[in-house]
């Protein structure tokens, strides 16, 4: 038995819960005294439990071994490996499964996140931000969920950035569904991280343990739209614990995905308003760098190569959802001509469809 | 002696004729009825010798046999008293039919007091009578103006087997078959007009393809938005319905029982609209005498299908095969029966349970449940949608408007000159409208130079259409081109019709 082993041992063993490994390590002092020592301070049920888990040692090591040969890499918090900005966190992950790669220590990393279910204008600012950031170089943390953190992720591979996602279940099964096509491009283009071992099933209670990793490995944590009540909140909470810069996406007063965004900002978090506020916070460039001109300057020039009609169905178009039916009142425009010229839109990078019948620009 | 009349019996939407034979001998008096009979068949002995003998027909006590043959069809329904009591006449020589006997068929069901009953299915049985080579039908006169619809066979309504001396001695006159007048009286004058549409330009605009290439249709939208309402509107901007098509479905309502002597032929184009809680056998047709469903009502018009998730699955899965095949078969152990079932098919759905995505500010369903819902209709039905368009929600300023709205009649003359062209087209092909074009005939008449192949292929990578998708959009493409009177499918015309795709294309979400 080596070291190491008695790390996995404690890290895998569900019955002792994250923070109550972490209470015994700091107890005790190494993984093996734990395994060692009979008499713990805890309760009679987890007491037995563990005796149990103790006996299956092998069985464990040999489940580890399989793991390491299917190209699940693994490291224990004194693993030279194990990342820097999660030492010195409150209640650090005691190991990390991991596939593709682990966030470089010597790069950037900032985190988006958001609500699940978003609106299409959140949509578009997280796809925006985790491609910009993806171009300067900044790695794009989250958490692969359906609504912002997937998209943002996607935009952040989709710019040939590199991103991580922490995952609230084991690191082989792609959680939700839908984001399969993200995990199978993180695995190249990044990595997908989990406390938990492989075959851990999504249970609720792992998602908001999950976040403080999240936070944890970021150097910034962006909030582009959250609910007055909501996990993405939690995650900001555990940031500000764990001393990192937070930035909210200012919204309207009206909307209810932009309340918890407000609130923060109102609280005296970071304003976002562009890719540049969040490099400047990371002390790459300032706050009016030239992203914000170059992004603006590319938007101007696909703008002015339209012609007049097409200018014209781009400027009927908003951030939120507008209809065909608006835009042929807007315009005058026959359904034909105008399909034509929202193709071309499309094309461009200026709009693009939400549902059946509306368009946004992007 | 021994006698024969001719009767009819419905099998499905076809009428089978049936000889009713009677014979009455020496021997203990006595009444039998032989022919694989089904029970309401054999009961016609006791309707048929009251009836007789409540008119004054006295029959002698002498042994009587009735057969119906052939004797291996089983025979079912109650128009064969008329026959029954006919023969029953005739072999007792209490009257003298002359040549009716050969030249007439017999049907209708008898009351006690004599008086003739009306029956269902008498518009095909009089059709079925005439291709048989027939002059004449005797029928209850609550079916005469029904029957007298057919042309080239004369319809003698009777009220009373007490009028049977006025038949025999020839006094009783048939109606005069007033089909194509009814028909010109009835043109352009439904119910509802386009013109009471507010707005909704895009989705006047899907409908008036969808009519003009017979193109099946999904509206998707919140509720309210006016779905049906255009729905309802879509048999007014059809072609109005030819002599033939309009007998088609007469007859499809005579099996159903569903024509009254007030309305003995459907005039317009009919519009279906069965409740989601509908059975697939009362949608597709279907029992153990199998009637024909919602869909061959439909024939010819428009089935429309209200909040198409809702819907039970066996019900739309049964939809498929007659969509495909403009025909339901539906296959019993004495046969198979065809019924026809030639409709457009419009549905109309709510994005989501609540209606509003993809609002996120009013729509609270989670991902997960929205896709739930637009998964509950199949992607082989949702193939089979031409054309989908998402409604707006309504303003109120078209909600109220005044203004003089394009009506019925403008857009129904559009539609006729596309399908002018369609028919030019396709001539000698088989093929009627756009829609039924197969893989093979959109190569043949949708031909693409370099530039629209190229555009295509743009669209498909841009949008992430499917490999079907691209046949569909040809398809209604060509409809626009032929409402825009155009020889050659323009890209503003794929453009359009690309627009026109469904929830179960990738964009949805």
């Amino acid at each position: 038995m080596e070291e190491r082993d008695y790390w996995y041992w404690l890290g895998v063993t569900e019955e002792l819960g994250g923070a109550a490994a972490g209470r015994l390590l700091a107890l005790y002092g190494d993984p093996e005294s734990v395994f060692r020592e009979k008499e713990l301070p805890i309760g009679g049920g987890q007491q037995a439990a563990l005796e149990e888990s103790r006996k299956k040692l092998d069985e464990l090591l040999r489940e580890r071994d399989a793991y390491e040969k299917a190209g699940i890499h693994w490291c224990h918090r004194m693993d030279p490996r194990y990342p820097k900005r999660l030492q010195d966190i409150p209640d650090p992950p005691i190991i990390l499964f991991w596939r593709g790669e682990l966030p470089p220590e010597e790069e950037k990393t900032a985190a988006v996140i958001g609500a699940r279910r978003c609106s299409v204008y959140g949509r578009s600012m997280a796809e925006r931000f985790g491609s910009a950031l993806a171009k300067e170089g900044v790695a794009v943390i989250s958490g692969m969920a359906m609504g912002i953190d997937g998209y943002a992720q996607s935009a952040a591979v989709n710019a040939g950035g590199r991103s991580f996602a922490v995952l609230g279940c084991g690191v082989d099964q792609a959680y939700p569904a839908v984001n399969r096509p993200l995990y199978e491009s993180l695995l190249t283009a990044g990595g997908v991280i989990s406390e938990y071992k492989p075959g851990t099933p999504p249970l609720p209670y792992h998602f908001p343990a999950r976040n403080r990793i999240i936070s944890g490995l970021c150097d910034v944590l962006l909030v582009i739209e959250a609910r007055k009540v909501s996990g993405t909140l939690i995650t900001v909470d555990q940031a500000l614990e764990q001393g990192r810069d937070v930035l909210a996406l200012p919204g309207r007063l009206d909307d209810p995905l932009s309340e918890g965004c407000n609130q923060l900002i109102r609280q005296g978090a970071g304003i976002l308003t562009a890719p540049g506020d969040a490099l400047a916070a990371l002390g790459l460039r300032d706050a009016e760098g030239e992203t914000k001109e170059r992004e603006a300057g590319e938007k101007a020039r696909k703008q002015a190569a339209l012609t007049a009609e097409q200018r014209a169905v781009f400027r009927a178009l908003s951030f939120d959802p507008t209809h065909l039916e608006e835009i042929m009142r807007k315009t005058g425009f026959s359904l034909g001509e105008i399909s034509l010229i929202l193709m071309v839109l499309e094309e461009f990078g200026l709009a693009r469809p939400v549902s059946g019948g509306q368009y946004v620009r992007t | 002696m021994y006698s024969k009349i001719n009767a009819m019996a419905l099998f499905g939407m076809e009428g089978v004729l049936i000889r009713v034979e009677c014979d009455a001998s020496s021997g203990l008096p006595e009444m039998s009825m032989v022919g694989f009979l089904g029970a309401e068949v054999k009961e016609a002995k006791e309707r048929v010798r009251t009836a007789l003998k409540n008119t004054g027909f006295t029959l002698p006590p002498r042994h009587v046999t009735v057969n119906l043959s052939p004797a291996d069809i089983r025979k079912e329904g109650t128009s064969f008293d008329l026959a029954v009591a006919s023969a029953l006449l005739l072999s007792a020589e209490l009257i003298d039919l002359g040549k009716l006997p050969e030249e007439a068929v017999f049907i209708g069901e008898l009351g006690l007091d004599g008086s003739l009953i009306p029956v269902s299915g008498i518009l095909t049985m009089v059709s079925a009578a005439r291709d048989a080579g027939f002059k004449c039908c005797i029928v209850p006169a609550g079916n005469a103006a029904e029957g007298s619809l057919v042309e080239g066979i004369e319809v003698i309504g009777l009220h009373s087997l007490t009028e049977m001396p006025e038949l025999a001695a020839g006094r009783l006159t048939a109606l005069p078959c007033r089909v194509r007048e009814r028909l010109e009286e009835a043109a352009g004058s439904d119910e509802v007009d386009f013109s009471e549409v507010n707005g909704q330009s895009v989705m006047r605009r899907a409908a008036e393809i969808a009519a003009a290439g017979m193109h099946n249709l999904l509206f998707v939208g919140t509720p309210g938005s006016g779905k049906t309402m255009i729905a309802r509107r879509i048999p007014t901007i059809l072609p109005a319905i030819s002599l033939e098509e309009a007998l088609e479905v007469s007859k499809v309502y005579s099996v159903c029982g569903l024509l009254s002597d007030e309305h003995p032929l459907i005039l317009w184009r009919p519009f279906r609209s069965p409740h989601h809680t509908v059975s697939p056998y009362a949608l597709v047709g279907g029992g153990a005498k199998p009637k024909p469903g919602e869909i061959s009502l439909a024939d010819h018009g428009v089935l429309f299908l209200d909040e198409l998730p809702e819907f039970q699955k066996a019900a739309l899965e049964a939809l498929r095969q007659p969509l495909e095949d403009r025909e339901v078969h539906i296959a019993r152990v004495q046969g198979s029966y065809r019924f026809p079932a030639d409709v457009m098919l419009v549905a109309a759905m709510n994005p989501c349970r609540c209606g509003y995505y993809p609002d996120r500010n009013r729509c609270h369903c989670s991902d997960a449940e929205v896709s739930a819902y637009l998964k509950r209709v199949s992607r082989p039905l949702l193939d089979r949608m031409d054309l989908c368009v998402e409604a707006p929600t309504l303003r109120y300023k078209d909600l109220v408007r005044k203004a003089e709205n394009e009506s019925s009649a403008a857009i129904r003359a559009r539609v006729e000159k596309a399908r002018a062209r369609q028919a030019e087209r396709f001539a000698g092909s088989g093929i009627r409208f756009n829609s039924r074009m197969s893989g093979k005939d959109v190569k043949l008449y949708c031909p693409l130079d370099a530039e629209k192949e190229r555009y295509m292929k743009r669209i498909f990578e841009l949008k992430g259409l499917s490999a079907r998708a691209y046949h569909r959009i040809l398809k209604v493409a060509r409809t626009i081109a032929d409402l825009a009177e155009r020889e050659n499918i323009s890209l503003e015309d794929i453009a359009e019709a690309a627009g026109y795709r469904g929830p179960e294309e990738k964009f949805w979400r």
